[in-house]
Formats: C-alpha cells, sequence, structure tokens
C-alpha cells in the first residue's frame, strides 16, 4: 500500500508563526499546525464539521463536480466521520443521495461486508463495513467516493475495495471526488496492480517537513 | 441504568417498524434489538436523514430563542449531531462545540471524564482542551444530543464542562431531540445538581415477551457474588426472608472474558441458569472481564477489570450495573492473553508474580485495596434500590451462577 507523505515538503514556517491558511474555492481561513503523531513534520489541522463555511463551500464545489460529469445517477459514498456534515448538505441543499460507510458493523446492516485497510493517521487496521442490503440501493448507480482530505489514498481504497466485495461493479464507480490532497498532489489513485481511479480536488494541503527529514522524492519516508 | 420505565408492548414479527415523529416530520424506522438482546429500540442514525436534521435543528433553534438568553452557546458530543450543529451554525447562526470522545490535537490541557453507556458495555470518555472551555466563558450553555436514554452522556457532558472550569450557573439546560425509554423534564448530572432536560418527542423501548420466567432469583455458586447479592437485598428490603440459591450457569465465553465477552457471558449464564431454576422470578448473573479504557498513558490506554451484573425479571425487564473499574498491570494482561485467555486469566498471573495472594478475589491485593466483595456490593445495591423502588412483587430468591 502507499503511504508515502513527502514527495513534496513545504520549507517549515518559523516557529513563531504556528498557523497555515487553508483554501479551498473561495473560502479562505486560518488553521493551526499541528506535528504528525510521528513527530516527522506538521499538518495543518481541521475538523471539517466544526466549520460551517467550509462545509458549505465544499458541498458547493462537489455538487458543481458532479453535475459537470453529467451522470445519469449520481450517488456519493463517504467514509465516517469527517463528512458528516458535508453529506447532509449534498443530500438537503443540492438533493444528491448518497450513504455514508461506518467503521463498525450498523444494527440495520444485513449479511455486512468489511474491509480492513491501513491509512497514514494511525499505526492500526482500521476497518469499513457496509450491509448488503445498503450495498443493494447503490445499483445502477454512478457512484462518487466523496471524502475531505486524500493523503496516502488509504481510505479510498479500502472504500473502493469494499464496494466492490460488496458487489458493486468496478465500472460503477466514476471517481474519488476530495475536498484536498494532502502532501503529494494527485489526479488518480492507484487501486489495484492494474487499476487506477480518477481523483479529483479542489485544493491542497502542503505538509511541513522538519530540517532533519530525509530527502523524499527518491525516498519517501513510509507513513505511519 | 434502568432502561424500561415505561414498558412498551412489542409489535408482532411481521411489523417491526415503529413511527419516529419529531415536530412536524415522521417517519417509518426498523426495530432493532438491543446489545443485550432484552428489547427493541427504534434504530436511526440522524446524521443520514436531512429532514430530520433540518427539522430538529428548527426546534432546537426556536427552544433557544425562546429561553431569552444572553449568549447562547450549545456543547454536544460527537458524532450523532455532528450535522444538527452543523445547521444550528450555519442556518441559525448560533455558536457551539463539538466535544469528542478521543483527545484532539489542537487540545491545550485537555480535561477527560469517563462514563457508562447503555449502548455500550466499554467505558466510554469525552475530551475538551482548557482552550476550548476558555472560549465557553460568559456563555449560557445548552447541552445538546439527539437522545437521552439514561442521561449518562448528559452526565458526562456536564462533569467535563465542571472540571474544565465552566461555573454551574452558566449551564442552563439539556436539550434532547428525543428521550427514550423514560420521559424525563429533568435529569441528575450530579450529587445535588437536577438539570432541566427539555425534549421534543419520545422514542418508546419495546420488551421482547418473557413469559417463561416465574418465581425466584438465581445468581451465582461463587461465595463472594452469592454474598454480595445477599447483602445488598438484607439492606434495601430488611427482614424479608430470601430463598437465594445458587445453580451452576455457563457463560460459553473463556475463562479470562475481554471486552463484549463479558456482557455476552453475563446474559448467557442469566439465560442458563433459568434454564436450570425455570420458576425464578429474577435471575441475576454476575460476570467480570477486562475492559481497554482510554487514559493518558503512553500506550494511549490501560486495562481494567470490571464486574457485570446483569438480571431479568420475570416480565422480561433487564437490568445492568457495572461495578466500579479496578486497573490491572498490563504486562499480567498479555502474559494471560500468550497462555490463553481460555485458560488462564489475568488474575492466576498476578498471583504467579506476587502481586496477590487470592485470584479468586485479586482487588483485595492491588490498590485501592478493597476487596472483590466491595465492588460488587456497591454495584448490586444499585441494582436491588431500582428493582425494589418499583412496583415488584417480594419473590422468593434462588440464586444461580458460578463465577
Amino acid at each position: 500500500m502507499q503511504s508515502q507523505r513527502f514527495y513534496a515538503p513545504a520549507a517549515r514556517q518559523s516557529e513563531a508563526i504556528q498557523t497555515g491558511q487553508l483554501e479551498l474555492g473561495n473560502f479562505s481561513m486560518p488553521v493551526p499546525r499541528c506535528k504528525l503523531p510521528d513527530g516527522s513534520g506538521y499538518f495543518l489541522y481541521f475538523k471539517l464539521n466544526d466549520h460551517p463555511d467550509l462545509v458549505e463551500e465544499g458541498a458547493r464545489l462537489i455538487a458543481e463536480r458532479i453535475a459537470s460529469l453529467g451522470l445519469q445517477n449520481p450517488y456519493f459514498v463517504t467514509p465516517e466521520a469527517s463528512t458528516l456534515a458535508l453529506a447532509h448538505v449534498l443530500r438537503h441543499k443540492y438533493n444528491i443521495q448518497g450513504a455514508t460507510i461506518y467503521k463498525t458493523i450498523q444494527i440495520n446492516d444485513i449479511e455486512p461486508v468489511g474491509i480492513s485497510y491501513d491509512t497514514v493517521t494511525s499505526t492500526n487496521k482500521k476497518m469499513l463495513y457496509l450491509g448488503k442490503n445498503k450495498a443493494e440501493e447503490m445499483q445502477g448507480k454512478d457512484i462518487i467516493i466523496v471524502d475531505s482530505v486524500c493523503t496516502s489514498g488509504g481510505t479510498i481504497r479500502g472504500t473502493h475495495d469494499l464496494l466492490v466485495k460488496a458487489g458493486i461493479l468496478p465500472e460503477q464507480i466514476v471517481e474519488a471526488t476530495m475536498l484536498f490532497t494532502e502532501g503529494v498532489d494527485r489526479s488518480e489513485i492507484n487501486i489495484s496492480s492494474n487499476v487506477n481511479l480518477r481523483l479529483h480536488r479542489f485544493g491542497h494541503l502542503p505538509l511541513i517537513g522538519l530540517e532533519n527529514t530525509p530527502k523524499p522524492t527518491t525516498s519517501p519516508k513510509k507513513g505511519l | 441504568m434502568l432502561r424500561f420505565h415505561q414498558p412498551v408492548e412489542l409489535p408482532p414479527e411481521v411489523e417491526r417498524t415503529g413511527e419516529l415523529q419529531l415536530g412536524n416530520i415522521s417517519m417509518p424506522v426498523a426495530l432493532c434489538k438491543l446489545p443485550d438482546k432484552s428489547g427493541y429500540f427504534l434504530y436511526f442514525k440522524l446524521n443520514d436523514h436531512s429532514e430530520l436534521i433540518e427539522e430538529g435543528a428548527r426546534l432546537v433553534a426556536e427552544r433557544i430563542q425562546s429561553l431569552g438568553i444572553k449568549n447562547p452557546y450549545f456543547v454536544t458530543p460527537e458524532a450523532s449531531t455532528l450535522a444538527l450543529a452543523h445547521v444550528l451554525r450555519h442556518k441559525y447562526n448560533i455558536n457551539g462545540t463539538t466535544v469528542y470522545k478521543t483527545k484532539q490535537l489542537n487540545d491545550i490541557s485537555p480535561v477527560s471524564v469517563n462514563y457508562d453507556s447503555v449502548t455500550s458495555t466499554n467505558k466510554k470518555m469525552l475530551f475538551l482542551g482548557k482552550n476550548r472551555a476558555a472560549a465557553m466563558h460568559g456563555k449560557d450553555i445548552i447541552l445538546l444530543d439527539s437522545v437521552c436514554t439514561t442521561g449518562g452522556t448528559l452526565s458526562a457532558m456536564y462533569n467535563l464542562l465542571i472540571k474544565a472550569g465552566i461555573v454551574p450557573q452558566q449551564i442552563v439546560e439539556a436539550t434532547m431531540l428525543f428521550t427514550e425509554g423514560k420521559d424525563r423534564t429533568e435529569i441528575d448530572v450530579a450529587t445535588n445538581v437536577t438539570l432541566k432536560l427539555h425534549r421534543f418527542s419520545t422514542l418508546p423501548l419495546y420488551h421482547v415477551p418473557c413469559n417463561d420466567l416465574k418465581i425466584g432469583l438465581v445468581g451465582s455458586e461463587s461465595e463472594i457474588k452469592l454474598s454480595a447479592i445477599k447483602n445488598s437485598l438484607s439492606i434495601i428490603v430488611p427482614g424479608n426472608k430470601w430463598d437465594i440459591v445458587g445453580v451452576p450457569a455457563q457463560s460459553g465465553k473463556p475463562e479470562q472474558p475481554v471486552e463484549e465477552e463479558t456482557l455476552e457471558g453475563a446474559i448467557n449464564r442469566a439465560n442458563d441458569a433459568l434454564r436450570l431454576s425455570p420458576d425464578s422470578d429474577l435471575v441475576i448473573a454476575i460476570e467480570s472481564g477486562i475492559f481497554k479504557i482510554p487514559d493518558d498513558s503512553p500506550e494511549g490506554f490501560s486495562w481494567h477489570d470490571k464486574a457485570i451484573i446483569y438480571c431479568l425479571t420475570r416480565d422480561g425487564q433487564s437490568h445492568i450495573y457495572y461495578s466500579e473499574t479496578v486497573k490491572f498491570p498490563t504486562d499480567c494482561v498479555e502474559e494471560a492473553r500468550r497462555r490463553g485467555f481460555d485458560k488462564c486469566t489475568v488474575a492466576m498471573v498476578m498471583l504467579e508474580k506476587g502481586l496477590i495472594k487470592n485470584h479468586k478475589d485479586p482487588h483485595a491485593g492491588i490498590a485501592p485495596f478493597k476487596p472483590r466483595a466491595e465492588y460488587l456490593k456497591e454495584a448490586a445495591l444499585r441494582l436491588c434500590k431500582d428493582l425494589f423502588n418499583q412496583p415488584a412483587p417480594a419473590p422468593s430468591l434462588n440464586i444461580a451462577n458460578k463465577l
């Protein structure tokens, strides 16, 4: 699995400047820089659900993107929990249907399938689950995988593999639409040896390396 | 932790959906079994229902406005109200904070509280950084959540805020979309502190019919556990001559239960005890297990021993009580795991290492050096108080179980 972070580390700012600027569409706000869990650098820290203007702008951009794709039956699938408010706005304001997939089996999941995956934010394997009853609702839909931030792509791969395991045809999965890429800017994500998924993003978040961070482009740092 | 204050008759098997009503919204939702299988509840994920979120936010905004407070500010626990909180902020311009179940990276000097909830056998935690608490000073705080069943989460939020330096007078009320099981207008959030509770609707809890429970009480063969039940009953209902009998009920779980195996073991034991003593009026099963509890240690968690007391009554009510927890040494837990929890308990390893003198009562040998019987008695007392404050028959008692 790919979990490289520091493809293009930004120059480290002065310690006195502890914020960075987060920009998304017409929206811009300062956010704190926080240390990566392994102490190897800094990242821009925000909880999407806590920033209403960011949620609204993100939903507007995603709705525009989905409209521009000209899909017949657009349907978003998004992992919990950073996009819960965003998903609500997509449903309520833009009338785009979609489902949240959860990290635990839900009580009303019938014959749930599960998948474990790696992310850079945790040293433990994470899980995603989807009941076959919910997967059935996705049949015939044009599926967009929506999430807030793509760093290594682990969650996108996990979501993609879960959908396929639950019986969704790979051809149904149109693209991954992200508010941000982080660390490395991407336009596609490698799902398996022969499968790449198109990735569309609206903003990019730098990872700010420390002085002793190894040169990343030739020898990418292994993620957490 | 009583759930079934207002029992509702369960609909027929073919109609296992219920109607959820909130303000101008009404929708059918699935009836799902409670985690302990003692009944059914109306299952919904608020974040997945846009119309419900919008209606909930409208009602909450109206309520806050009607309170006529100067600086309204909501505090809500993650995660069921994340979308609701967004609508309150964006559409109604009401500010507020989500308190999280894990420490956040930008939390400065975070404070935390542990709490029980009926939806989980594990302790849960809430965290709040003092930097975020500072932003609440001078605000009129509304505790906001989707559903209040026992009030465990509300109490935890209240105590978290107080611990973080919020003045009690700042906390105006708890505003809930729903109460569940018992309809409430106030809630005890701390000793001698009752908070006003406003709700917009009530959700029923449905009992599983349990017609085969008859007379008696079933519990345990373990002397420690039998004594805990006997002593508690004699305190709560003095003068009664209880017929308390222990039967060797099986839990079907490993020698050392871990996490959810503990409640499952208690439920299995209660059901097995019923099978062995079908005339029982009450079944009490006690099961001890180890639970991973988040904390400030370098690992981020530690292992705690906790007993679960599970009681089934003749009319199908279930009651779950938890003892206080006792921290077990991590190396002993790992050694027991290595040997196999199916045959080795953590207490056995602690005995081998000379940390305790009796593996049947490990608590007596480690801080705070309180015997297991005391922990059990405290939990059993809460059970007995709740049982006999209700209009229950005075049964002849019959205790079964192996501990």
